[in-house]
């Protein structure tokens, strides 16, 4: 099984996660601080890391920027911050996810299950040809099947084609009149929050926190994008 | 050098060499000058002297002459080197003393005589008698060439005419016969006539050709002689003696005149330097003379200056050594004038004292002190009054003055005066005027970094503006102050909501996993249920204090793009769809066919729609339909949100949107009451507006932006 990297300063916070991912079934290894948790990375066989970004010695962004410099396990950082630009910069540094305090023990979990299939998966590299592939969502249009993260993922055809459209377009911002009309193949005539409705069941079914969503990102007053 | 200045020995030795090096320098060039004009320098030593004696033994020559006329030429009152021969037209040999010895200078000079003329008129009658018509007329004196002189326009006299009473007379009464003049006037000639001065005897000539033969008959021929070997006795050794002595000086005396130049040169330069410095001080000082006012002191100056020269011209000097001293010694005191002068005025820029300390200065700093006085007394005369009654002491004034202009009929001058006096003036108080309504509309308008520019204003204007910035002062200390009370605020709130959330992640995580203890005892499950619940609405509150703070504060940073209204309400509705269906409520939307567009940030704007969406779901009335529409009119995008709470609302709408204020029934439920709130300061982060509007159980909230072009 998988082997977890925790480091807190706060000792009760280490203590919880650890019970959480031990019945998991994954291995767990504990640091209170940045430089531990570089010596423990230096010594152990490290799957992933679950990073605080306010520690003593040495805190959570500088600690990133040195773990980046070794190795390319997953790293999510924990926050108290919810501020978008601390964020921005330890995503920019190198993290492949956070989770702000206080989190959900739920969400925490998938974050984790979700991060230890990517890495773990990366070199199996199973997909079929046909398949769209962008971060942890696969979609094969043959098969008519989506996988999130290697787990099959049950779509509408309805939200398979939204999906779909999006996917292939990823990046690109489309009107929920225009996906009406690319999925429904008619004109919208005021069902355009139709539109809205299969976009949060979709959410509600790929994203870990459909209130967050990492993928399926809504730009208010325009319309929908799928990000990598 | 410093003691050198300070001592008054060496200045008034270098006052006596610089008398020295002047008169050196004077006398010196004066001679190489002298000398040069003899041709000294080019021609030796015999050309020069004979250029030196020429003057003199041209005039002995002539005094020679002038003497044989009158035949005093004696051997007592010859000079002792002069030797002579002289001759008449005719060649006769009139006197001779020169013997064939040795000559230094010989020359013939033709001397005439010496004589006055002038012209006369005359009438000249047939009997032969003369009449002579006018005062002879010294035409001039003439030396050696007699002047043409041109006879003055002559007009007849006047002709007695005879009446015919006179002819009456003359038939009636025995006539005396005329003793003069016949029929004939006679004619008019012109004669020259000349005094000789030798003989003091007067000659009449008929013509000026006849005059001028009688000049030539008598000149007389003068062969002059100077002796080389001199003997002392008379005024050619002596001019001589000195041209000698001179030219024996003649190498040396122009490098005498630039040396003592450019002594003297230096000696004027330490004088002027040392101006002023005294012993054991330690700057330079002005003594009694330097006090004196310097126009004055001028004038003074340049009086003693006159007089020194009236005395170096005026006077007949005669050659002589008593002159030349006197003259050396006036020349002295005129330099020695001109170097007080000199010093004085060194003295004077060294203490900065040239144009403060003049006459004409003082004068006029008194006058201005005057003036600035009088100024003084009227202002505090005026400022002591009211203002309305000082401007009426003003207006008073002015018009007491146009009144006597009009009265004394200077119109041009009272149109002048309004021209250039009363128009500008007023301008210049309507200019002050604007600069300080200019200032009022930017401070009253929220820009607070308007400063009146006080300068140039006057008076009430003056306070005016003054008042002005000290309003600016107080408003914009008392912003800062609010800002800075927000800001630490708004920074306390966020750093306490961070402490807390690390045991708040303690407690949420230990209360899920205190829920999956398999717990038998049912009350128990009972409490961990409420801590869970509990433990989330506080995140929720924690987190909500946080986004109302900054949203508040403006900490927040808006994202500006064009957004699509009617897209954003189909997203919301579409996000809110199903948990409004679970609630029992009905959501309509309704927009207008052309789509709306406003600037605004969308995350803003989401999460304005998402709370104000949130607190239908929560508050409203279940089975009852819920209103979303959207609207634009004259130029306003307008989106409303209607209805029906659930329980009654006794507050207001500005009530309800107050951090923390709520209906009492809904304290009971979770959210943190901070939802309206948030939403409202977004929207004026927006540059939008919130307005909640509570009508019974009606609840209606409206969201206005500008709509974008």
């Amino acid at each position: 099984m998988a082997k977890i990297l925790i480091c807190d300063d706060e000792k009760d916070i280490v203590a919880a996660l650890k019970i959480y991912l031990e019945a998991e079934g994954y291995e767990t290894l504990c640091a209170f601080n940045g430089q531990e948790a570089l010596e423990a990375l230096r010594s152990h066989d490290v799957q992933l890391v679950l990073l605080d970004i306010m520690m003593p010695v040495m805190d959570g962004i500088s600690a990133m920027a040195r773990i980046r410099e070794e190795s390319n396990v997953p790293v999510i950082l924990l926050t108290a911050r919810s501020e978008d630009t601390d964020k921005v910069l330890g995503l920019n540094v190198g993290a492949d996810d956070y989770i702000t305090k206080p989190f959900n023990p739920v969400e925490m979990l998938a974050r984790v299950r979700s991060q230890l299939r990517r890495y773990l998966q990366l070199g199996g590299g199973k997909e079929p040809e046909s398949a769209l592939c962008i971060g942890g969502v696969a979609l094969d249009d043959r098969a008519k099947t989506v996988t999130v993260d290697g787990e099959p993922v049950t779509l509408t055809p309805r939200e398979f084609e939204i999906l779909k459209l999006l996917m292939q377009h990823a990046g690109e911002v489309f009107a929920p009149k225009t996906i009406y009309r690319r999925v429904w193949n008619e004109e919208p005539y005021g069902a355009e929050s139709t539109v809205a409705v299969h976009i949060r069941h979709l959410r509600e079914k790929i994203e870990i926190s459909p209130a967050e969503p990492r993928y399926i990102k809504a730009v208010w007053g325009q319309g929908y994008k799928f990000e990598g | 050098m410093k003691t050198l200045r300070q001592s008054i020995f060496a200045k008034g030795l270098a006052v006596l060499l610089l008398c020295a090096m002047a008169l050196l320098c004077v006398g010196s060039a004066g001679g190489a000058l002298y000398l040069s004009e003899s041709g000294a320098y080019t021609m030796g030593y015999d050309a020069a002297a004979r250029d030196a004696v020429d003057g003199i033994g041209n005039s002995l020559a002539r005094e020679a002459a002038a003497k044989v006329r009158f035949g005093t030429y004696e051997d007592g009152s010859k000079p002792v080197n002069f030797r002579c021969v002289i001759e008449d037209a005719e060649g006769t040999e009139l006197y001779a003393d020169y013997e064939g010895e040795d000559v230094l200078w010989d020359r013939i000079v033709l001397d005439e005589p010496t004589y006055s003329s002038w012209t006369r008129e005359r009438r000249v009658y047939e009997d032969g008698t003369t009449e002579s018509l006018d005062a002879p007329e010294e035409s001039g004196f003439t030396g050696e060439e007699p002047e043409v002189t041109v006879s003055p326009e002559i007009t007849p006299p006047p002709v007695p005419t005879l009446t015919q009473d006179d002819y009456v007379m003359v038939t009636s009464a025995p006539v005396p016969i005329p003793t003069a003049k016949p029929a004939d006037e006679g004619r008019i000639v012109t004669v020259w006539e000349a005094e000789d001065y030798t003989t003091g005897e007067i000659r009449e000539f008929e013509s000026q050709e006849a005059l001028q033969q009688w000049l030539q008959e008598n000149t007389l021929r003068v062969h002059g002689y100077i002796l080389r070997d001199l003997k002392e006795g008379d005024e050619i050794w002596s001019r001589l003696y000195m041209f000698r002595t001179l030219y024996g000086y003649r190498g040396i005396l122009p490098w005498l005149a630039v040396g003592s130049l450019l002594l003297g040169i230096l000696l004027f330069l330490f004088l002027i330097a040392a101006a002023g410095w005294h012993k054991g001080a330690e700057k330079p000082r002005e003594s009694f003379v330097d006090r004196i006012p310097f126009d004055l002191f001028t004038i003074l100056i340049l009086s003693a200056e006159t007089l020194v020269f009236v005395g170096i011209f005026e006077p007949g000097w005669v050659f002589g050594a008593v002159s030349v001293a006197a003259i050396a010694l006036l020349l002295v005191l005129g330099g020695l004038i001109f170097l007080l002068w000199c010093m004085s005025l060194a003295v004077r820029v060294k203490c900065g004292t040239v144009w403060k300390n003049n006459l004409v200065t003082h004068v006029w700093h008194w006058c201005v002190k005057v003036c600035k006085t009088l100024v003084h007394l009227a202002a505090r005369g005026l400022k002591a009054l009211p203002m309305l009654g000082r401007w009426a002491a003003i207006l008073g004034g002015v018009l007491l003055f146009e009144l006597l202009l009009a009265a004394t009929g200077n119109t041009v001058l009272l149109f002048l005066f309004h021209l250039f006096v009363l128009c500008p003036a007023v301008l210049y108080c309507i200019w002050q005027m604007r600069k300080l309504r200019l200032a009022a509309h930017e401070i009253a308008s929220g820009n607070l970094n308007t400063t009146v520019d006080t300068k140039g204003m006057f008076l009430e204007l003056k306070e005016h503006a003054e008042d002005l910035n000290a309003i600016r002062d107080g408003v914009n200390a008392a912003v800062e102050e609010r800002m800075k009370s927000e800001r630490f605020r708004t920074e306390l709130i966020t750093n306490v909501s961070h402490d807390i959330k690390t045991p708040l992640t303690s407690i949420v995580s230990y209360v899920d996993l205190l829920e999956k203890e398999e717990l038998e005892n049912e009350t128990a499950k009972g409490y961990v249920e409420v801590l869970s619940r509990q433990a989330l609405r506080l995140k929720k509150l924690i987190e909500d204090l946080m986004d109302a703070s900054k949203a508040s504060t403006g900490a927040l940073s808006v994202n500006w793009e064009t957004l699509e209204l009617g897209v954003l309400l189909d997203q919301a509705a579409g996000e809110y769809r199903e948990r409004m269906e679970k609630a029992g409520l009905e959501l309509l939307v309704s927009k207008p066919e052309r789509p709306v567009q406003a600037r605004g940030d969308g995350r803003h704007m989401w999460r304005i729609f998402d709370n104000l969406l949130n607190n239908i779901v929560k508050y409203a009335q279940p089975g009852t339909r819920v209103y979303l529409d959207l609207a634009a009119k004259d130029g306003r995008a307008e989106i409303t949100f209607r209805n029906i709470s659930r329980s009654r609302l006794n507050v207001s709408g500005e009530e309800l949107a107050e951090r923390f204020v709520r209906g009492d029934a809904s304290r009971s439920s979770e959210g943190s009451g901070l939802g309206l709130s948030i939403a409202m300061s977004l929207a004026k982060l927006q540059k939008g507006e919130l307005r909640i509007a509570v009508d019974g159980d009606l609840f209606k909230a409206t969201l206005l932006f500008d709509e974008a072009a």
